[in-house]
């Protein structure tokens, strides 16, 4: 009812192009954080906001509203990117993102109200708080989705996988994850920190409808989430391999997990990204 | 256009090595790594384990010296804690690093059991002390010190000052203990050392007359701040003691000094809940002193990301906070 109807994939790509020339612009206006991860991501948020989910900003609070749970809560600057651009407050705060009493803090908070499910940062835990949603969602008969984003290297957590376990055990066939598959972690690209061995085994073996793709490929996304829709007996997990940087040549392939952004920086990589496709 | 493109390298390079360095743009003295590195020189059985955070921990000049001797064990706390009990109960010594925020929070069970209760050879370096990060609630730590004080067999220790980081890890390796050293990274190599600091006991660093501020850690220096504001002002000297030592904590010498004065003021970087507070609390309680304690610090909130001055203020972890309790005091003493 609140989704927007059919949007096209050229439309969704334009608006994955807004958020990162406002991740660029925000990282920038700090001179430090995220912005590798943002342009990685931004694929995922706008189908996700754009087209995917099924929320109202006008009613931040809806009860049936489609859950998102940003695990990966310092991927902040393209979340209250998207959801600006989605209409949920205006540009003015949007700007005061990371400034000292703002509610848009480098790591995503329920202070901001919602439609923040939960706080996380505290890397590893989002899933776990999605499996709960999930299964009040069913035993009070609710129509939505929850949708959880998680990195992949927080998949080092054992919580994760304790939560892994018990929701396909639970068969919550309500549940999406996305794994932002950027291998970006502090210690820079996580095959030289800690190596994810056999991915899609792990989860198609955990009973999970396992689901491997481009995560910066929006057709690909957009056919992901058809897929998880289909499925009525096992939670859905889409490995989505994710570019840190992407969009922005002199920035793609950087594995830094904080970096330094200047606001000179960020101008030559905001007009590439308006001259691009 | 080849010009441009050259611009944005050269603007990249000196912003930092985006490649390999994620946190830190200049050369930073590594005024801790520094002094692990000469420490793991003089005892092989020192090993260093990380959990995903070598740049904020200085792990990264560890690593350089000792490769073989640094594990980086991934976002995964609990394991750490486990891991450096195995290695521990094997014969190494372990420094084991992480934001002070993930110890006792995902792991106090692991530290608890595996640590703890067998008295491990374990160091636990907690960086990111308190509120002061700009990261926000998840990585604030309000709680870790109440947390390790009622663990048994702990030590706690948070050094105030560079020239007492070395006896201060010397301590914990001396300690047949296990050790949480509350961190907040130094910005200038200490060409001294503080040798007058023992386990146990509090550390006078200005000896006055009714009123004494306790202060641990980041708020040390705001309390001697606000001494000297106050002597300059009403020409009153006021104690301060640095208490370096969150636990063992020798209570005959705490409360000594704490007789020589009517009033008290604790002032610490955490929940006011548990922390220094407590501990002098505990001690004018159990001890039937008559001195009146005024805590400063978290008062039992949870805290948001901004930078640190504008949440020390926020928080009245400020000298400001404590002229303003002198003022009010000033009547009475």
């Amino acid at each position: 009812m609140n989704k927007p109807n059919q949007v096209s994939i050229d439309y969704l790509k334009e608006q994955a192009k807004k958020l990162r020339i406002h991740t660029c612009e925000l990282v920038s206006q700090r001179g430090r954080g995220y912005v590798q991860q943002g342009l990685g991501a931004s694929d995922i948020f706008s189908a996700l906001f754009f087209s995917e989910m099924n929320i109202d900003p006008k009613f931040p609070d809806w009860e049936n509203r489609d859950r998102l749970i940003v695990s990966t809560a310092h991927n902040s600057a393209v979340y209250h990117a998207a959801l600006h651009e989605r209409g949920y407050f205006d540009k003015k705060t949007l700007d005061t993102y990371c400034k000292d009493g703002s509610k848009l803090e480098i790591n995503i908070t329920e202070r901001l109200g919602k439609p923040v499910e939960a706080t996380c940062g505290s890397l590893g835990q989002g899933l776990s708080v999605a499996v709960g949603i999930c299964l009040s969602a069913i035993r009070n008969n609710k129509p939505f989705n929850t949708y959880v984003v998680l990195g992949d290297g927080e998949l080092q957590e054992g919580q994760v996988w304790e939560a892994a376990i018990y929701a396909s055990n639970m068969k919550i066939s309500n549940l999406c994850m996305i794994i932002d598959f950027n291998e970006l972690q502090v210690e820079g690209k996580s095959e030289n920190a800690i190596e994810h061995f056999n991915l899609f085994e792990r989860w198609n073996s955990h009973n999970w409808n396992t689901i491997e793709i481009d995560g910066n490929n929006m057709n690909e996304i957009i056919d992901a989430f058809e897929t998880f829709k289909k499925e009525d007996q096992r939670p859905t997990v889409i490995i989505a391999k994710t570019l840190p940087g992407k969009g922005v040549s002199f920035l793609e392939g950087i594995y830094s997990h904080q970096m330094f952004f200047s606001r000179k920086a960020s101008q030559y990589a905001v007009e590439e990204l308006m001259n691009g496709k | 256009m080849e010009n441009e493109q050259f611009d944005i390298q050269k603007e990249l390079e000196v912003l930092g090595d985006f490649t390999t360095i994620s946190s830190v743009p200049q050369p930073v003295p590594y005024v801790y790594g520094q002094t692990l590195v000469k420490l793991m020189k003089k005892d092989h059985r020192i090993v260093s384990l990380c959990a995903d955070v070598q740049w904020p921990t200085e792990n990264d000049y560890i690593k350089k010296h000792f490769p073989d001797r640094y594990y980086q064990m991934g976002i995964a706390e609990a394991n750490m804690m486990g891991v450096a009990s195995g290695m521990a109960k094997t014969g190494d010594i372990v420094f084991a690093h992480t934001f002070s925020a993930f110890t006792n929070r995902r792991a106090l069970d692991q530290i608890a059991m595996q640590i703890a209760y067998p008295k491990a050879k374990v160091i636990i370096l907690g960086f990111l002390p308190g509120i002061a990060t700009n990261l926000g609630v998840s990585h604030q730590a309000i709680e870790d010190i109440a947390c390790f004080r009622s663990l048994p067999n702990m030590n706690i220790f948070e050094p105030y000052h560079e020239t007492q980081l070395l006896p201060v890890i010397e301590m914990a390796l001396n300690s047949s203990n296990p050790s949480y050293i509350r961190m907040k990274k130094f910005d200038k190599m200490y060409t001294d050392i503080d040798k007058t600091i023992q386990i146990g006991k509090p550390q006078i660093l200005k000896e006055g007359s009714e009123l004494a501020i306790f202060a641990c850690g980041m708020t040390v220096d705001i309390a001697l701040e606000a001494a000297s504001e106050i002597n300059k002002k009403y020409n009153h000297k006021l104690s301060v003691v640095n208490v370096f030592c969150l636990k063992p904590i020798d209570e005959i010498s705490f409360a000594e000094i704490i007789n020589k004065h009517k009033h008290i003021i604790s002032i610490e970087n955490h929940n006011v809940i548990g922390g220094l507070g407590s501990i002098l609390s505990d001690i004018i309680a159990t001890k039937g002193l008559n001195a009146q304690l005024t805590k400063l610090g978290v008062q039992d909130t949870f805290a948001e990301g901004a930078e640190t001055d504008y949440l020390f203020k926020k928080y009245e972890i400020s000298s400001e906070a404590i002229i303003k309790i002198y003022n009010n005091l000033k009547k009475k003493l």
